[in-house]
Order: C-alpha cells, then structure tokens, then sequence
C-alpha cells in the first residue's frame, strides 16, 4: 500500500514541477503569439530523444531530456530560418519543421525497433506522456532545471517583459532584443522537454498554452498573470494526476481536460472580460433610461 | 503487387492532401490541418463505438463534423476577443484529441484500434484489408477511400476553382459578385477533414500535416501561379511518396516517417537552390549583380576619360585600385567580367571601350 502512496506522491510531485514551468513560461509564448510554438517544439524533440538513445544506448532521463532540448532548439531555429529568408510564413514553417522532425523521428524509432535494440520501448511512452514510473533522480533533475528556468525569468524580468510587449522600445533603452529572445525560446524550449515527459508530444501545446490564458482573463497585469497562469498549472496537472490514478485512465489527456475546464470557467466567470460578465453588464447598461 | 499497391496509395494520398494543403498554406491556416488532424480522431474513435470499422461512412460524417466543429470553436473563441488565433486553434484540438484517447482507452481494451497505430499510421498494412465483392478482390479498402476522395478533391477543385479562389483570396470581390466568403472556407474544411479520415488509416495524423504543408511549401518556392503551384504540389508529393517508400524499404523503418524526411530533404534542397527564391540562388544573383553593379561604374569611369590625354595612365588595371578603392584580385574580376561581355578590351596596358560599352555607359546616364 505504502509504495502505491509513494509513487503517487512522487508523480504528484513531478505534476506540480511541470504545472508551475510551462504555466509560468506559456503566458510569454501566449503574449508573443507563439502558443503554437509549442506543439512544433513537442514534435521536433522526437528525433533528438530517439538520436540521444541511440547514440548513448542509456534511457537515463536526462540525456534523453538533453536530445530533446538539442532537436527542440534546432527546430525553432530553422523556422525562423525559413521564415525570415522566404516567403513561406511562420505558420507554415511551423507546420513543416512539426511534421518532418517528427516524421524522422519515428524513422529512427522504428529503425532502432526493427535492429531490435532492447528497451527502445520506453521511448514510446514520450509520444503520450506517463507519470507513473517517475523516479526520485527524475524529480530532481526537473526541481533544478525548474528553479534554474524561474530564477531566469526573475533575474531577467525587466529586460523580459519590455522585449515581450514592444520589441522596438527594447531596443531603444539599449536591450540587445535578439539575446532577449533566445533566451524566452530556449526558455520554452526547456520547459517544453520537461512536459513532454508528463503529458506527451500531442498535447503539450495545451500545457503551454491554457494557464496562461486562463490567468489573463482574471489579470491585466504580467506579474500577476504569470504567478497565477503557475498556479493554475500546478494545480491542474496535479488534478489530473489524482484524477487519472483514481479512475485509471490516461495521464496526459485527463491533464488536458482538466486545464481546458480552467479555461471554460476562466472564460465565462473572469470579471470584467468573461463572457457572462459582459452579458450581465449589457443588460444593466440596457436597464438604464 | 504489394510494391506497387503501398506506392500507389501513398501517391494517392500525396494528391488529395497538396490540393487542399496549398489553400491552407497560402491563406496562412496551416496549423488548422494540424489541429483538425488531430481533433477528428474523435469523430472516428465514436464513429468506431458504433460501427466496430476504423474507415466507414459513418466515419466520415462524424470527421467532418469533429472538424467543422474544431474551426468553429476555435473561430468562435478568437471573436469574443478573449483569445488570440494562435492560442485559440492550440487550445481546442488537445480537447478533442484527449477525449479520444480516453474512449479509446475505455472501448478499446479488447479491440484493435489502439492509439499508436490511428496517430502514426502503418501503411504495410494497408494492402491487407482487401475490398471483395462478388467473389473478385478488388483491392485494398483504403485504396478505395483514399482514390474517392482525390477524385472528388480534384473534380470540385477544377470545376469550382474560381469561387473557392475567390472567396478565399478576395472576400469583398466575393461578396461584391454575391458569394459568401465563408463558402470557399467551409468547402476547404470539409475536403482537409475528408482527406484527413481516409488518411489516417493509411498514413496517420501527422504524414497528413506533413503532406498538406511540405509539398505546397516546395512548389511556392519554385512557382508563383496558383494553378501551377497546385500541380506542382502534387507532383512533388507523388515524387516524395515513392521516395520515401523505397527509404522505408531500405531502412526497414515507419513509411509515413520516411516519407515526411523525403519531403524535409525535398524542402531543404528547394530552400537553398530553387532558381526562384533559394538561399544560394539568391546570393549568386546578388554577387552578380554586386559585379555587373561595379562593372558599370568601371565602363563610365572609362567612358569619361575616353579620348583625353591622360587616357593612358586613367584606365590602367593599377589606377582602378586607387580610384575605386578595389584591391587588385577584385579589379581582375570586373574586368573580366566586362570583356567577358564585350564591353571593353585591352589596348596595350590601357582599357578601350568597345562600342557596346559606350553604349552601356550613355545609358546608365540616361543619355540616349
């Protein structure tokens, strides 16, 4: 009984980790109009994970969390390669750098599976995301990245919020905008490889994208977006994980669903912007002579 | 026969997918098949509760409708001015897509529809489900689906090629002749919802994103006109389908995988050698023009000191260096260039203009 607490202990643990980063980072994908950044970052890490195992023959967490933040890193920049020196647009760079990385991604997989090198399955269980066999050694290493990655964001919040809403006035008060912006990418990018391990590629982009604009609903204000845009997260991953172990169902998907009710309530109920807010207020400005 | 079967249904769907996938390239909507790529795996996982077949008719419906649902939540979402595209179109997708996970994690105990196989596809095994019908086989299912659906894509999109242009590229023009601009839009998401279900079996969600965005990519890189960029997509789909399969072959790895690298390796030669727009072509046209630029203020310099007395120490290959600020391997390299053109040559030590290179000069005055 007591191992079964424990366990559920331990992913609860790495739920929250992984709730309060991409919270706290999403709200500046959302602000930057980058969400779906997110979901082409998911997909790209495939090939750099599967590369790490293969070249390293270790399923040990971190080096496959490095594969995917090496492949995830690569992805952004070659979208951006591509939109800035074509006339394709971002959208559909997006689209090609998602599909085809992760395409090659399960060459390799499938490749590695067909040489039949053992324990390659657990590879697998990055496309949907598992929590359950998460290890002590695993919650480590996404505390620190964590603390390192927040710690980031409050080091560098002045610099950070300026570039997020005018990169031009950035500019002008002297801020070298292009580092600006690698570090948020790079940013993302961490916290995007340390949800995968959670959620799964697919559904990764709703990790970034719903606690960030469930708080801007209830805020005007960054700092107190991001904080709530955290909380948000950590208690909706954390949700789904009692919920999924409870009824026994999918981590990743039942995660989502929990967010996404966040964000329906958010939506209705926030005051001033949700939508029932605004109907109520019609009807009083209607009321009046 | 089996060879040729998977290559045939690969190319198949290569078509039915750049059709639709150049509309949503150029109307900046490729995320929207991603999202609809995903979210119909619902309409086919309840479509699968009732009629126990991953491809039916009633799939069909149900994926179109998941579809039309996915644009319209998403749209609805972006109009109450609540939240951006962007964040909207990544929101409602991993709605849907959870929900089917979840059933068919529920139903799917005791079945054979399991997740990896609907998301990733296996198109070895699309010629072992086979049509027969009166005793004959007439070959596999989804080659059937897949050939309707192309057809039907094609046939609409030439005989409805001017109001789906016009509504989706020209909405005031569209309104203006009496069309609704929503029109072209919901024709579009039913044919990418279409194709998106009769693919999936084959090829899985992710080859169709990869086969709606890449081709159409390619062939805006080589091509401009619509008509031409629409068969180009094909064929650069086609060509990337039996690629990928001989790839997948040779690897012995996932076909739909190999076929999505055929297409990123396709991609990146176009981006840096199509004639048009590649990265290298562009900077061999610049340095090219760099040169032809410099040649030109050569052939004036030339031009007015022609026929003076000091002709012969001006228009020495030394002189340029100090005149132009150009260093000695670089003066080679505009002079030959302008002998190579015919517009001076050598007399003795000194350059000559050529009357073409008079010419040249006089019109870069504008002296004609």
């Amino acid at each position: 009984m007591i191992s079964i607490y424990y366990s559920l202990a331990l992913a609860l643990m790495a739920a929250a980790l992984v709730g309060l980063l991409s919270g706290t980072l999403g709200c500046f994908a959302v602000l930057r109009r980058q969400s779906l950044l997110g979901d082409a970052v998911a997909h790209a890490a495939l090939p750099g994970i599967c590369l790490a195992f293969w070249m390293t023959h270790s399923k040990e967490s971190w080096v496959l969390l490095l594969g995917a933040i090496v492949a995830g890193w690569a992805g952004t920049l070659l979208v951006g390669a591509i939109s800035r020196h074509s006339i394709i647009k971002e959208d559909a760079a997006l689209g090609l750098i998602l599909s085809v990385f992760f395409g090659i991604g399960l060459v390799i997989l499938t490749a590695l599976q067909s040489t039949n090198q053992t324990g390659q399955a657990g590879l697998m269980t990055w496309l949907f995301g598992s929590m359950a066999g998460v290890s002590i050694q695993e919650i480590m290493i996404m505390a620190i990245v964590t603390s390192m990655a927040l710690c980031g964001v409050m080091i560098g919040w002045h610099p950070l919020v300026v570039c997020t809403f005018d990169r031009f006035y950035a500019h002008t008060l002297g801020i070298n905008t292009r580092r600006m912006e690698w570090m948020i990418t790079f940013l993302l990018v961490v916290a995007i490889a340390i949800g995968l391990q959670l959620v799964g590629v697919v559904l990764m982009s709703s990790l970034m994208i719903a606690p960030a604009v469930s708080a801007r609903q209830w805020v005007n204000r960054l700092g107190p977006m991001v904080m709530i845009a955290g909380a948000i997260g950590m208690m909706a991953t954390m949700m789904g994980v009692m919920i999924s172990s409870l009824m026994r169902i999918p981590t990743g998907p039942t995660i989502v669903l929990c967010v996404s009710v966040f964000v329906m309530v958010s939506i209705l109920v926030a005051p001033h912007r949700g939508i029932v807010w605004r109907l109520g207020r019609r009807r009083v400005v209607l009321s009046e002579p | 026969m089996m060879h040729f079967e998977i290559m045939l249904i690969a190319s198949m769907v290569a078509i039915a997918c750049a059709i639709p996938g150049t509309f949503l390239v150029l109307k900046k909507w490729s995320l929207l098949s991603d999202a609809i790529a995903h979210s119909i795996l619902l309409g086919i996982v309840l479509a699968f509760w009732v009629t126990n077949q991953i491809q039916s008719p009633l799939s069909m419906l149900f994926a179109v409708a998941i579809g039309m649902a996915t644009v319209w939540g998403s749209e609805s979402l972006v109009r109450s001015k609540l939240i951006k595209e962007d964040a909207a179109i990544g929101l409602i997708f991993p709605v849907f897509f959870s929900l089917a996970v979840i059933l068919v994690f529920w139903i799917g105990k005791n079945t054979h529809l399991d997740q990896d196989a609907v998301l990733l596809g296996e198109l070895a095994l699309a010629p072992l489900r086979r049509l027969e019908w009166a005793g004959i086989d007439w070959g596999p299912v989804s080659g059937w689906y897949v050939g309707l659906v192309m057809m039907g894509s094609i046939m609409m999109t030439i005989r409805f090629f001017r109001p789906l242009s016009v509504t989706l590229f020209d909405p005031l023009l569209s309104k203006a002749v009496g069309l609704s601009p929503g029109l072209g839009m919901m024709g579009l998401m039913i044919m990418v919802s279409l194709t998106t279900v009769v693919s999936y079996d084959a090829v899985g969600s992710i080859l169709v994103v990869c086969l709606m965005v890449t081709p159409a990519c390619i062939a805006l890189l080589v091509t401009r006109e619509l008509k031409r960029v629409l068969v180009m997509a094909c064929v650069v789909g086609v060509v990337a389908a039996v690629l990928g399969y001989w790839v997948a072959v040779w690897l012995d790895a996932t076909i739909a995988g190999s076929i999505a690298g055929t297409l990123g390796v396709l991609f990146l030669l176009t981006f840096i050698f199509s004639p048009l727009q590649g990265v290298w072509s562009h900077r061999v046209l610049m340095q090219q023009e760099k040169i032809e630029f410099a040649c030109k203020i050569l052939v004036v310099h030339l031009y007015s000191h022609a026929g003076t007395v000091i002709e012969n120490q001006e228009n020495t290959i030394e002189h340029m260096g100090r005149h132009m600020n150009w260093d000695m391997g670089y003066s080679n390299q505009v002079i030959q260039f302008g002998l190579a053109r015919g517009y001076f040559e050598w007399l003795g030590d000194h350059l000559n203009l050529t009357s073409l290179g008079r010419e040249w000069a006089k019109s870069a005055f504008s002296l004609t």
